[in-house]
């Protein structure tokens, strides 16, 4: 029970690392860096790893981009988008919805 | 001028960037959101008896609509300042950009503006996946 | 012949900064410059109900406030020089519209300021204008949006990034007599160091600045003792240190004369990064703080060396690098 909260931690701390070496080291931009792990969640579904990732990572690649491409691809390999089709509609959703109430509030 | 000399001359003053730290802070960070969202995820389990990917979707919906609500006011920026890519691999990523582009643009209309600064990215990860498919 | 040197006017006649009106926003005005502006607002978006407006409103309250100090009714001024730093200097031509002057539009990015000052102090000692209002503004949500992100976009931004100072400033330049007079103007070339990291405005600047001032001395063939103060416009902390260097290796040293807008106007600890910048920057710092010290006898002289990055978001995405520009305008007090 315990070890789906420690892997969730450093699986999910070490993607963020990588990340943040890719933005300070290798200077890309972040929409860069966001696409790529797109990518990676894409290119590890597609070669029928990510079962055994989710289940041993747990939220570690759940709630990150990641877990984006994963159901982007595992949507063309099971015919079922609902998945795909929540992961990019529902933010765009709640950014419409927030947008409509609020204004940006500008910083000091 | 010469850029070579200009450079060699500009790049002595230039403030060191903090690697370690920023690394540290980045998993850090990114690593409390994933553990929080594996609570989250367990009590959505426990409490509404959710399966595998419903309650997959239920918590990063969750994350969302807070990363969306911290948006306004500046939080999740001053946030990203301190964590960077801490707050930006997970998913919540994704509903602070298209709202802060949302709420910038709100003006001159902001359907048309959502994807002013995250467009790239449904993008990529749209030919990524027909990509995909051709092998799948 | 005015034209002394290559690049520099001296000017003949006694040309005067009758009145100046600066008027910053909220963070400005918790900085360490608080007392020596005239309004403050308190709300970033100035009762106005986008950041395009609000700016508006910053430029048009200065100019305001700067005919009021100097007690002179809108239809005794000739012309009007002003720029800004959104697309097609759109605060400018619509202050311009409300007001009602003959206008005349500048761009120099952040070197606006100056370059409008310098083109006023020309139409006077040319005989060509009686009374000339100059005047520039910024914001930070406005500015932050056209040239980067939205503004509550979560980015981690480096170190050597500028805050946008929010602010507008006007001066009103006449043959009355005032404390302040404007001895000479030196107008600059575009430089490009090379750099194309617009989080770094600092570093693209520094060169252009180098560049006039060392044409400043050169052309009048004086040495930097000449004045007690040499003050950049925005530069910030990473950029003034590599100007100051670069004086010195041109011979120039200037030491405690030399002084950053940029790196005034905010404290350390207000999460600035580098400091201040945008065209609002150096016109309040100028017109606010520096116009006080002289009131107060602290300044004889000094030149104001106001730079600008002339970067547009599509050229950098292009990959094209930052030419940048610096305008200088000496400014002597007077005792009367």
């Amino acid at each position: 029970m315990m070890d789906a909260y420690v892997s969730a931690f450093f699986v999910g701390g070490a993607l963020c690392l990588i990340g943040q070496l890719l933005l300070d080291l290798v200077k890309w931009s972040f929409v860069r860096v966001m696409s790529s792990f797109v990518v990676l969640g894409v290119i590890i579904e597609t070669f029928g790893w990510y079962d055994d990732v989710q289940t041993w990572a747990g939220a570690g690649v759940r709630t990150t981009l990641v877990h984006l491409g994963h159901a982007c691809a595992e949507g063309v390999r099971n015919e079922h988008f609902a998945a795909a089709v929540f992961f990019f509609s529902f933010p765009v959703f709640v950014a419409f919805l927030t947008a409509l109430m609020f204004k940006p509030r500008g910083q000091k | 001028m010469q850029k070579k000399t200009y450079e060699s001359i500009a790049q002595p003053f230039q403030p060191s960037v903090p690697y370690v730290m920023n690394a540290m802070k980045a998993f850090i960070v990114g690593g409390l959101i994933c553990l929080f969202a594996q609570l989250l995820m367990d009590a959505y389990r426990f409490f509404f008896s959710m399966e595998g990917e419903q309650a997959v979707r239920w918590v990063n919906g969750t994350l969302m609509v807070a990363a969306a609500l911290f948006t306004p006011s500046g939080f999740y920026r001053k946030m990203t300042q301190f964590s960077g890519a801490g707050a930006l691999v997970p998913m919540t990523s994704l509903a602070n950009i298209w709202t802060s582009s949302a709420l910038e643009y709100r003006k001159e209309g902001l359907s048309e503006h959502v994807f002013h600064v995250g467009g790239s990215i449904v993008v990529t990860a749209v030919v990524a996946t027909y990509i995909a498919s051709l092998f799948l | 012949m005015k034209l002394t040197g290559k690049q520099t006017w001296l000017f003949e006649n006694d040309i005067y900064i009758e009145e100046t009106g600066t008027v910053v926003g909220p963070k400005e005005g918790e900085g360490p410059l608080r007392h020596q502006f005239d309004r403050t607002y308190e709300d970033l978006y100035c009762e106005q109900p986008s950041w395009e407006l609000a700016e508006r409103q910053l430029m048009k309250e200065a100019i305001e406030v700067c005919l009021e100090k100097a007690n002179v009714r809108k239809e005794a001024i000739d012309f009007f020089v002003a720029g800004d730093l959104l697309n097609q200097n759109v605060t400018a031509n619509y202050v311009a519209r409300e007001m009602g002057f003959p206008f005349l539009g500048v761009f120099g990015a952040c070197s606006t300021v100056m370059e409008a000052l310098l083109i006023g102090a020309m139409l006077i000692d040319g005989q060509f204008a009686r009374r000339v209002l100059t005047a520039t503004s910024s914001h930070y949500g406005a500015a932050e949006r056209q040239f980067r992100f939205p503004t509550t976009l979560g980015v981690q931004k480096a170190n050597s990034a500028a805050w946008t100072v929010t602010g507008g400033a006007a001066a009103l330049v006449s043959k009355q007599p005032s404390p302040f007079r404007i001895r000479a103007a030196t107008a600059g070339k575009v430089i490009d160091g090379g750099s194309d990291n617009p989080l770094n405005m600092g570093t693209a600047m520094a060169p252009a600045a180098v560049d006039t001032i060392r044409q400043h001395f050169f052309d009048l063939q004086l040495d930097e003792r000449a004045y007690d103060l040499i003050v950049t416009g925005d530069l910030g902390k990473v950029g003034s240190i590599i100007a100051k260097q670069m004086l010195k290796e041109e011979g120039l040293e200037v030491g405690e004369r030399y002084r950053d807008c940029g790196v005034m106007i905010y404290h350390s600890e207000q999460n600035a990064f580098a400091g201040g910048s945008g065209c609002a920057c150096c016109a309040v710092v100028t017109y606010g703080h520096l116009f006080n010290e002289m009131k107060r006898g602290k300044v004889k002289n000094m030149l104001i060396v106001a730079t600008g990055a002339l970067f547009s978001p599509t050229m950098i995405k292009q990959k094209q690098t930052i030419p940048s520009i610096a305008h200088a305008v000496a400014i002597e007090a007077v005792s009367r």
